[in-house]
């Protein structure tokens, strides 16, 4: 049966569930009140017959006055009307005593009401026997009998009376026990209407929990996943309402997010791998590079060969090529030791020295270099490897193959505060357009032709940047072609 | 989690019904207070006494009504609850015109008196006589005891008192009974010294008439024996309501022990007397038997048309010793 109700309130929707739980404690407050107002209008109405029995007493007393008077007016007139009256009064009271008890009991009261009949049907038998004796004019037996009748009559009154008082009495505490018992029927009421209204109040407590405890699980449930936890347990459907289907939903809802983000994190992890593997791959390619360049200039074989080479020239007393290779073995020490670190302007200009030694002997004597440096900047730290490059692209690119006589003039001087270092050619000079491209980074890529050490312009001008924290200005200019270039660096002093 | 729930939703039904069988048995209460039971019976029996001697009466009362009870029949102490105080001929006369089945009656010899019983019987009512007969009437039975032997009690007693065999005896008299019961009794007294003495020249008895018509009469007639000069050596009441009359005057006179007294009956008040020695002996019917002899009497003529005409009472003297033990088993 409970298991039934149970089932049948789990397929109910919420609307219906609530209207329930509020028409049933409704109905509940109704029943009650209505069985109670039954009990005290039942208990009013027994207040309402409580004297009753005295009233009824207060009658018979009335009727008996009424027989005991038309039979005295009888007597004195003997006139109809009189007869009339006590046949009426005869009658009425004989009405009024057949209502008495009848029955030998051991309640006082009912007792008396048996004697009150007995004398009552022995009087009206002696006030009958008076009539028939006026009737028949027997004055002296009418006389005596009706001084009997009047002592009959007296000693009625007095069980009457006394009957009633007892009545009374009896009355008076019926009465009085009512009243406490209705003074208990207000306090019953109260108290079962508070039992009522606790009972209802835990019947709506429970019910209405029976509606919100899947509501809070679903809210906590809610919560979890919106804090990122997607690893709970399902929320058991418990019943068909709003409720349920919000929460069969939300069970879907979390399952799909669960397997979306499998699925996402099971592709990410396939990705990363593959993208592992391409770095991997990156990096050997570099590292096999870098070996290779590494084996096929190793700069300190080079220069120990240099100088051996350089030893031997010597020993055979051929100064020039003693000279060259010495040169030679001093450009590539610069290169072994200076790479990653700054070096002084001194050093710098050294190497470029080196450098266009080495050219002269190869272009036997095509470069006229000149310098105008200022001895004290000599010391001034710059960054490694910025004037060689600079003095390579202007043999490179402005002397090579000119038909008149090549020169290269570098310049170290200070101005305006800041230290100027000017590397100007006669070659063959650039074009506006040429210009801004270099600058710009967007001339050619590197150039890694044989010729060169591998350093271009924009590395120069990246390092300088660097070095001093963008305060260094790099500039070129040229009036066109033929016209020659000058590059100019400004660094600021220290 | 679940269980709790539900026994939670089992508790509310038994919480309800809890309330409606509250409210059900609260309904009952209310409703069924004023039945108050009552049994009824075959036949109704009227039981009339003479005023006075109240816990006499009610002790033969009470056992009357026992009997009757068994018998399926109601003695009722007719009058009792009248707002006005009827003579006993008058409640005699109201019974017959009643139509009681039966009735019980103190009798004496007034004319009225056996006027009244014949009527009774002539109208179908059985009447039986208590305590005292109404041998001029033609009353169904006399349930009591013999006059003379209670008389010859007394006599003993006072023999016992009077170990000397002299002295003063005063005897207390109902002025309102007139039937011979009183006079038999003095006669039986006198009739017993005078044989154990031989004559009563060295043993006085007198008289002392007790006026009971007006209300509390008596009790002031006898403080006046105790108020006067001489006072007898022993007292004899023949009556409870004198003997507790004299007992009282005698404590509160301080004349304990110098009265020696003789009652009557043997209500508590009385027993306690004796026990305390403050009355010597006290003679008694059984109030117990006297009421059942008299319901069974009726009863029996009703049934049978046939009854005996005497039914004898048992008398018996209470010593203090046997008080003590009496009082002891109450």
């Amino acid at each position: 049966m409970r298991n039934r109700i149970l089932e049948k309130w789990k397929t109910m929707s919420l609307q219906q569930k609530l209207t329930t739980i509020f028409v049933l404690a409704g109905v509940m407050i109704l029943a009650v009140n209505l069985y109670m107002s039954a009990i005290i209008n039942g208990m009013t109405g027994r207040v309402d017959e409580v004297y009753m029995s005295n009233v009824r007493m207060n009658e018979l007393s009335a009727a008996l006055d009424q027989v005991q008077s038309s039979t005295e007016d009888y007597l004195n007139t003997k006139s109809s009307e009189a007869m009339e009256e006590y046949y009426r009064s005869e009658q009425e009271f004989r009405r009024q005593i057949d209502g008495l008890n009848t029955q030998v009991t051991d309640d006082v009261l009912l007792l008396t009401e048996k004697n009150i009949r007995g004398l009552s049907e022995n009087y009206l038998s002696l006030v009958d026997d008076i009539i028939q004796a006026k009737r028949g004019r027997n004055v002296e037996r009418y006389g005596s009998l009706y001084e009997v009748a009047c002592v009959l009559y007296e000693e009625i009154h007095t069980f009457i009376y006394s009957l009633n008082n007892e009545q009374f009495k009896n009355n008076s505490e019926t009465y009085q026990i009512l009243m406490n018992s209705l003074r208990y029927t207000e306090i019953v009421t109260l108290g079962v209407l508070l039992v009522l209204i606790l009972g209802n109040i835990s019947l709506i407590v429970v019910s209405t929990r029976m509606v919100t405890k899947p509501l809070h699980r679903l809210a906590e449930s809610a919560d979890e996943v919106a804090r990122g936890n997607f690893n709970i347990d399902k929320i058991p459907v418990q019943s068909m309402d709003e409720v349920g289907v919000v929460t069969g939903a939300f069970n879907q809802m979390v399952e799909s997010i669960r397997n979306y983000i499998d699925q996402l994190t099971e592709t990410m992890e396939r990705e990363n791998q593959l993208k592992e593997r391409e770095l991997m791959m990156q990096s050997h390619l570099k590292d096999a590079q870098l070996k290779y360049l590494q084996a096929q200039i190793n700069p300190h074989f080079l220069f120990n060969t240099l100088n051996a080479g350089a030893q031997l020239a010597m020993m055979e007393d051929a100064g020039r090529t003693g000279e060259f290779l010495e040169n030679v073995a001093g450009f590539f020490r610069y290169n072994v030791r200076k790479h990653d670190q700054d070096a002084s302007l001194e050093e710098e200009i050294h190497l470029v020295d080196n450098y266009v030694y080495i050219l002269n002997v190869r272009f036997a004597g095509e470069i006229h270099f000149t310098k105008d440096v200022d001895e004290s900047l000599l010391d001034v730290r710059v960054p490694s490897m910025i004037l060689q490059p600079l003095v390579e692209n202007a043999v490179n690119y402005g002397i090579r193959g000119l038909d008149r006589e090549g020169r290269i003039e570098l310049s170290v001087y200070q101005k305006d505060g800041r230290i100027c270092i000017c590397i100007w050619d006669n070659g063959a000079g650039m074009d506006q357009e040429r210009i801004c491209q270099v600058l710009a980074g967007e001339a050619g890529g590197e150039d890694l032709s044989s010729d060169s050490n591998g350093v271009g312009i924009r590395n120069v001008m990246e390092r300088l940047k660097l070095y001093f924290h963008g305060d260094a200005e790099f500039s070129i200019w040229s009036e066109g072609k033929d016209k020659g270039t000058e590059v100019q660096i400004l660094i600021p002093e220290e | 989690m679940k269980n709790k729930k539900n026994g939670a939703f089992i508790f509310l039904p038994f919480l309800f019904l809890a309330a409606f069988l509250l409210l059900y048995w609260f309904g009952n209460r209310v409703g069924g207070g004023e039945a108050g039971g009552y049994s009824t019976y075959n036949r109704h029996y009227a039981m009339i006494t003479g005023s006075g001697d109240e816990d006499f009466w009610a002790e033969v009362y009470e056992s009357a009504l026992e009997e009757g009870k068994k018998r399926g029949v109601y003695v009722e102490r007719f009058g009792e609850n009248l707002a006005v105080d009827y003579d006993r001929t008058e409640l005699l006369d109201m019974a017959i015109r009643a139509s009681v089945d039966g009735i019980i009656v103190t009798g004496d010899d007034e004319e009225e008196t056996v006027e009244l019983i014949d009527e009774a019987v002539d109208a179908g009512i059985p009447v039986v006589t208590i305590l005292s007969d109404c041998i001029e009437s033609r009353r169904q039975c006399f349930v009591g005891s013999n006059n003379y032997n209670i008389g010859q009690e007394y006599g003993r007693q006072i023999l016992k008192m009077l170990p000397e065999g002299a002295g003063q005896v005063l005897v207390l008299l109902d002025e309102n009974r007139t039937d011979s019961s009183q006079n038999l009794i003095l006669l039986a007294i006198r009739e017993t010294l005078e044989e154990a003495l031989g004559s009563l020249d060295a043993v006085t008895v007198d008289t002392y008439a007790i006026d009971g018509s007006r209300d509390f009469s008596a009790e002031e007639s006898i403080r006046d024996i105790f108020l006067g000069e001489e006072l007898p050596d022993v007292l004899v009441c023949l009556n409870a309501v004198h003997t507790r009359c004299a007992y009282s005057a005698a404590v509160d006179y301080n004349k304990v022990g110098t009265v020696q007294m003789i009652g009557y009956y043997d209500s508590d008040t009385i027993l306690d007397a004796v026990s305390k020695n403050i009355i010597q002996a006290t003679v008694a019917l059984d109030t117990a038997q006297m009421g059942e002899l008299s319901v069974k009497a009726l009863d029996e003529y009703v049934e049978t048309g046939y009854t005996n005409g005497y039914m004898a009472v048992d008398i018996h003297v209470i010593t203090p010793d046997e008080a003590e033990e009496l009082m002891e088993q109450l």
